[in-house]
């Protein structure tokens, strides 16, 4: 019966279609029906294209959750060696949904082809005192078989290239308080650092302890825990943190060094500050970065070399090979001026100049190193994600591929 | 072969006016039945329709009367442009209800898109997604929401019921069994922490209150957006290709007028809903958070509105070797630097070249007389309509009213300016006392001086399509041939003014002793 209903409904409509589309059009409202009804007999359901398939294949796949770190479970980490390593991926896993979300916590692996690698866990609460409160605890273990060391202090020379060992062993308490929810973070860290120093494993470059001596390189030949504890103070009232366009950020950091052994116990004292100035509704950016890393010691204490603050690198000297300078003391000055090119694309002129020195009185402007350059910033709505950084310097010149911000802060991601 | 012969027919029928020429609304819709949600990725939207090498041929829009305008449809009716809206009216928009009131039961969250919000139901048990405003730009996106929602549906779009509700922490309570996406990836319990999370990013005024925007849910059976190329396969009276659409491709002139530069396919939706028994789709512009000076959750950025989010290859290496030093006039534009309204300006704008962030397919194959279509609904904006439509964005500052009113008011008298010299701008076509009379569009709105007008007339065969000119008549009056002919006869005048390349044609049929406008073209 209800067959029958449909059958009859069917031949109907199909008949009054076709009477309405055969019979003579006498007015507009019997065109514009006739080619309507002339659509509903071939209707068809929305069907994507293959385009359409494709990125619909993408979106729903694992694969970006996997590659963004987004993932709650196992994922992929690209990334996290220290410079010059090479190119590290490994398997991750993470959860951000444990203890009804106040506890975030996420473990990782990650090797290069140079055999350096590094295996890291941490664990967040960032939820305390209604998110004005976070905790976290970070635990990792690296090897680092060729670390680059040039000898001691300003003079070294590009030609006294050695290459170490260094392998870490860190677990760090950082506990960071919002005083004002955006613009100003007050917090302690403290932690314990476990260093072991051998000889590295290029077959191009000697080995740091064979050219340099422990009195030139402080600590080479013996390694004890450390502990570490101290504050910090961040006020920050940039733009975007990732990607600022405007305002100033200024974050200083006191930290004592315990040395177990006591012979390298020091105290070290970090100072950054960032100015972005934009023209042309933010199109071009002038952005300026001073940083300071000062190391005071008492007497009979020195500075081991692989706690020196270092220069030369993506981030600081970028015409300068990687961990180019060591010394017990740092001063570094940047200064890039950026340009829109899309939405998507940034380019920047950069100027760095910095040194490195023994002692914090002698901090001066003077025998500044310096180098110069251009580079290219890949970015989305709010954040740079990666950047090719191209410097030139007397010592030549240096290309860095990089996947963070081009001023990175005293403590990466941590808060 | 069937539907061969069927279209060969109908073209054999053909003529170029019908007796209910010019229709100021289209036929009642065939009705639908169950239509399945189309969903359309954001993602392949912007890839498409960046990366696309065809230039586009633009033919003759269609879903036009014959006068050029367009009918009443579930696309487009027309509102403002064709009878003047009171100023009641215009705040009012599409709300036909009392805006919500409070308190609110939160029934879920909102964490697609750029701006979070949560989806409520009010003290009478209407339903509504809510959102905040960016925390540094207190009142911008919601004003922009409320505003644009009020303009478009003015200018003949359905648009959703956007109203400002202000609310106390105390007024918000999480329904027990609403979900949230949580962090693990998984729908979980909402708790009222999470409600705390999200008003903790969204601005809170000095007596402790948040002002949100609140739009009511759509009615009818939601299918998902609408797109801006094409016709959806499974509506029958979806038979317009959309990027041939005249209320599609005149968007593009509303859209530079209110800089609503995310005009894209998801911003749109329709809805399957029930009228006079017929089940049919309407089609709805929604989420207007990023027009005027606000990009939602940000201001503008100033380049949206003057360059796509691609550019040209070339455009971009140009820019990459003048290391900057190329200043684009827009970057040097002047904004009213009022963190309310965003980045907003009329001195830099210009409607000609003004951009949606990506290509949009109808917005493209735009042609003269989209635009004069457009601009004309722009137009009957006066001075006090547009201020009236800005003071519903409540704005605590008085000067946020006064720079968008005045910012707009300039727009619209470029838009004007702009596309009222590319045609003549003739229209409102009458007879009476024997001559035709019309407005002159560009005098009427104190953009040229009044100018005299040339006529020339014909008679007109409606089946062939042809004119034949009438010699000895030269002014508006109607020619004697034309009133001696018989009830069904056509006739047509040329008119010209100051520029001869510029002419529109209106053709006039008699019936029952007296003419009538069939249509009218322009060139």
């Amino acid at each position: 019966m209800r067959f029958s209903k449909a059958f009859i409904s069917i031949i109907l409509f199909t008949s009054l279609a076709t009477a309405q589309q055969t019979s003579p059009v006498e007015s507009r409202a019997d065109q514009l029906k006739g080619e309507a009804l002339a659509k509903a007999r071939q209707l068809s359901p929305p069907q994507p294209d293959k385009l359409e398939r494709s990125i619909e294949r993408v979106e729903k796949s694992l694969i970006l959750p996997w590659t963004s770190g987004g993932v709650n479970g196992f994922g992929v980490r690209f990334g996290g060696l220290v410079t010059g390593s090479g190119f590290a991926v490994g398997p991750a896993y993470s959860r951000r949904d444990l203890l009804r979300e106040n506890l975030h916590f996420r473990m990782s692996a990650a090797g290069t082809a140079k055999l350096y690698y590094n295996v890291d866990a941490l664990a967040s609460f960032p939820r305390l005192l209604g998110k004005r409160l976070r905790f976290d605890f970070y635990a990792q273990h690296a090897d680092s078989p060729q670390m680059d060391y040039y000898g001691p202090g300003p003079n070294s020379h590009k030609q006294g290239r050695t290459d170490y060992r260094r392998e870490d062993t860190n677990f760090d308490f950082r506990l960071g308080w919002r005083v004002h929810p955006r613009h100003v973070l007050v917090g302690l860290t403290t932690g314990v650092n476990l260093i072991n120093i051998g000889p590295g494993t290029s077959k191009v470059y000697a080995s740091t302890d064979r050219v340099y001596s422990p009195a030139q390189t402080p600590g080479i030949d013996v390694q004890s825990p450390y502990f570490h504890f101290g504050p910090f103070v961040q006020v920050d009232f940039r733009d975007h943190r990732d990607n600022p366009h405007r305002g100033a950020n200024l974050v200083t950091r006191f930290s004592y060094y315990e040395d177990q052994a006591d012979r390298y116990t020091f105290r070290c004292w970090e100072s950054l500050a960032e100015q972005y100035i934009p023209v042309f509704n933010e199109k071009r950016v002038f952005a300026l970065r001073a940083r300071t890393d000062l190391s005071y010691v008492r007497a009979g204490q020195v500075v081991p070399f692989y706690l020196q603050p270092t220069l030369g690198g993506s981030d600081d000297l970028r015409g300068f090979r990687q961990f180019r300078y060591y010394d017990n003391d740092s001063l570094l000055m940047n200064v890039e001026y950026r340009w829109e090119v899309a939405p998507a694309l940034d380019m920047a002129l950069f100027g760095d100049a910095g040194k490195v020195f023994p002692r914090p009185g002698d901090i001066s402007l003077t025998n500044l190193q310096t180098d110069g350059g251009f580079g290219f910033r890949f970015k989305n709505r709010e954040a740079v994600v990666f950047r090719i950084d191209v410097g030139f310097s007397r010592e030549g010149f240096q290309i860095w591929f990089k996947f963070n911000p081009p001023f990175p802060g005293l403590y990466h991601a941590m808060f | 072969m069937t539907a061969l012969l069927l279209t060969a027919a109908g073209a054999m029928g053909a003529e170029k006016f019908y007796p209910d020429d010019p229709i100021l609304s289209v036929p009642k819709p065939v009705p639908v039945q169950k239509l399945p949600h189309r969903r359309t990725s954001e993602l392949y939207d912007f890839i498409k329709q960046s990366f696309s090498s065809q230039t586009p041929l633009a033919s003759p829009a269609r879903a036009v009367n014959t006068l050029g305008d367009v009918p009443d449809s579930e696309w487009f009716t027309s509102r403002h442009g064709t009878r003047r809206m009171s100023r009641q009216e215009l705040q009012r928009g599409p709300g036909v209800e009392a805006p919500p009131l409070p308190p609110f039961i939160v029934d879920g969250a909102k964490t697609e898109g750029i701006t979070p919000g949560f989806r409520v139901t009010d003290a009478k048990g209407r339903l509504y997604l809510v959102k905040p405003d960016p925390i540094d730009n207190p009142e911008m996106a919601t004003a922009a929401d409320v505003i644009g929602a009020r303009f478009f549906y003015a200018l003949g779009y359905y648009t959703p019921q956007n109203y400002l509700v202000y609310l106390a922490r105390a007024d918000l309570k999480v329904r027990p069994g609403a979900t949230i996406d949580g962090l693990g990836g998984k729908k979980r319990p909402m708790l009222e922490r999470d409600l705390d999370d999200m008003l903790r990013l969204a601005p809170r005024r000095k007596d402790g209150w948040y002002r949100m925007m609140a739009s009511r849910t759509m009615e009818g059976e939601l299918i998902g957006p609408f797109r801006y190329e094409g016709t959806r396969p499974d509506d029958p009276n979806d038979t317009i290709p959309h990027q041939d659409r005249r209320d599609l491709r005149g968007l593009r002139v509303f859209c530079a007028w209110l800089n609503h530069t995310d005009s894209k396919s998801i911003n749109s939706l329709d809805t399957i809903v029930e009228e006079g028994g017929v089940r049919f789709v309407r089609h709805y512009l929604i989420d207007f958070g990023a027009i005027l000076g606000s990009d939602s959750d940000m201001p503008k950025n100033a380049r949206f509105g003057n360059e796509y989010i691609i550019p040209k290859a070339g455009h971009a290496l140009t820019r990459m070797v003048a290391l900057g030093l190329d200043v684009m006039s827009w970057e040097s534009a002047s904004y009213g630097h009022l963190k309310v309204v965003g980045r907003l300006e009329s001195r830099v704008f210009d409607p000609e070249k003004w951009k949606s962030n990506y290509p949009n397919p109808a917005f493209l194959r735009h042609l003269s007389d989209d635009e004069y279509w457009a601009a004309k609904q722009v137009m009957a904006f006066t001075d006090e309509d547009i201020r009236a439509v800005v003071e519903t964005g409540d704005y605590s500052d008085p000067r946020a009213v006064e720079y968008i009113t005045r910012v707009l008011i300039e727009r619209r008298d470029k838009i004007g300016r702009t596309y009222f010299s590319k045609l003549l701008p003739l229209d409102n076509f009458t007879v009476s006392g024997g001559a035709v009379s019309f407005d002159d569009l560009a005098v009427k709105h104190g953009l040229t001086q009044a100018r005299p007008y040339q006529a020339a007339w014909f008679r007109f065969d409606n089946k062939a399509e042809r004119l034949t000119p009438i010699q000895s008549a030269r002014s508006l009056q109607l020619p004697d041939e034309a009133l001696a002919a018989d009830d069904g006869a056509y006739c047509a005048v040329r008119i010209r003014s100051d520029d001869p390349r510029k002419s529109v044609t209106v053709y006039l049929c008699k019936g029952n002793g007296v003419f009538k406008v069939a249509g009218a073209e322009r060139t």
